[in-house]
């Protein structure tokens, strides 16, 4: 696996390293941001998006983390995926920790014991994180989808990002030019930047305030 | 399934891809930096990041060497300083420190240190002022013991 680490320093000390890695950092924040994260707020547990590249980037190149290249050619694409997978755990960890006995009474005067658990169901207290966290998407959606109407080429991109993520595939899906595929993508980047996570919440308060 | 778990489904896939599609493979370096910009992170900063990261975790022969001239060079210079901190300037920090020691009222054999101070080699001079630091040291703090206890 030597090899492998020898290539990842390599390619990030190669001409196209700064390209990358400022892709990857990127990638982070705008992950972190779909995941409701604000500026000037650090993640869970401390961390900030561009530790989580950062320390991807080192666990690469000490070999804690491999990235095959026979596998994934890629490099790019793997690093995307640690970050993607460190980002998802330490949300998913923060929404849905909560620790407390299981055997307990309940309000009712009945006794819960292990036997009351059924599966995987979600506590009430992960039913409202759920809830409100499918609000904010909800609008964060509906925020793009009116600053795209009536932009016809943007439409069938908004349509095709149901289906698809690849540009590949939603090139073919809207029977677009790929390479208009891809100038397309830097402009929906562009209104998605504007569709921050503060204005989501303000538009969400406001939407929920007029029922 | 029901109806609004659906949409709640479609929803977060759709949004997952354009996070995906909007940070494709061919984001060239200025598109990654004004991005960057725009999220309020400074690019260039990032870019010197990636190089300590680099120099730290994955050093070129040249980055190594450079660290090992660079740590014998500070050798170097603390073995100088020792060098030329003189005999005269080790005996001065002594009387300063006996002065200070006995202001705090301990009874210093002034006289027997003098006495020795010709014949003591340097390694001897600096022992017994690391001793003598450390004597003070712990007067001061009897003293503030004694001062809290009123």
């Amino acid at each position: 696996m030597t090899a492998c680490r020898e290539r990842a320093v390599e390619i990030l000390r190669g001409p196209d390293g700064e390209r990358l890695w400022l892709a990857l950092l990127d990638y982070a924040h705008k992950l972190a941001r779909r995941r409701g994260w604000r500026i000037d707020k650090t993640l869970p547990q401390g961390f900030s998006p561009g530790e989580i590249a950062n320390d991807v980037i080192i666990k690469v190149i000490e070999g804690e983390r491999i990235w095959d290249e026979a596998k994934e050619p890629s490099i790019l694409i793997a690093l995307k995926g640690m970050v993607r997978s460190d980002i998802g755990h330490l949300f998913d960890d923060y929404e849905a920790s909560l620790i407390e006995p299981i055997e307990r009474t309940c309000p009712d005067g009945s006794v819960r014991t292990g036997d009351s658990f059924h599966g995987n169901h979600p506590n009430p207290e992960q039913e409202f994180l759920h809830g409100e966290r499918v609000r904010l998407e909800m609008t964060a959606l509906d925020l793009i989808r009116e600053a795209v109407e009536g932009k016809s080429e943007l439409e069938s991109i908004f349509l095709a990002l149901y289906e698809s993520d690849s540009p590949k595939e939603i090139a073919q899906l809207t029977e677009l030019p790929i390479e208009r595929v891809y100038s397309l993508s830097r402009e929906l980047a562009r209104i998605a930047s504007k569709v921050t996570p503060a204005r989501v919440a303000r538009e969400a308060r406001e939407r929920r305030k007029h029922g | 399934m029901g109806n609004a778990d659906k949409i709640a489904r479609e929803t977060a896939r759709f949004l997952d891809n354009l996070t995906e599609f909007i940070t494709g493979e061919d984001q060239q370096l200025d598109e990654s930096m004004d991005s960057l910009r725009a999220q309020g992170v400074d690019p260039e900063e990032s870019l010197r990041q990636l190089r300590q990261t680099l120099s730290e975790h994955a050093p070129t022969w040249r980055e190594k060497a450079a660290r090992a001239r660079a740590l014998l060079a500070a050798s170097f210079e603390t073995q100088k300083a020792r060098a030329h901190h003189t005999r005269s300037e080790i005996e001065g920090e002594i009387r300063e420190t006996m002065d200070s020691m006995r202001a705090l009222g301990a009874p210093v054999e002034a006289g027997a240190y003098h006495r020795n101070f010709e014949e003591a080699r340097d390694e001897d001079l600096e022992s017994l002022l690391e001793d003598l630091r450390f004597q003070r040291a712990l007067l001061l703090k009897q003293q503030d013991k004694a001062d809290s206890n009123g």
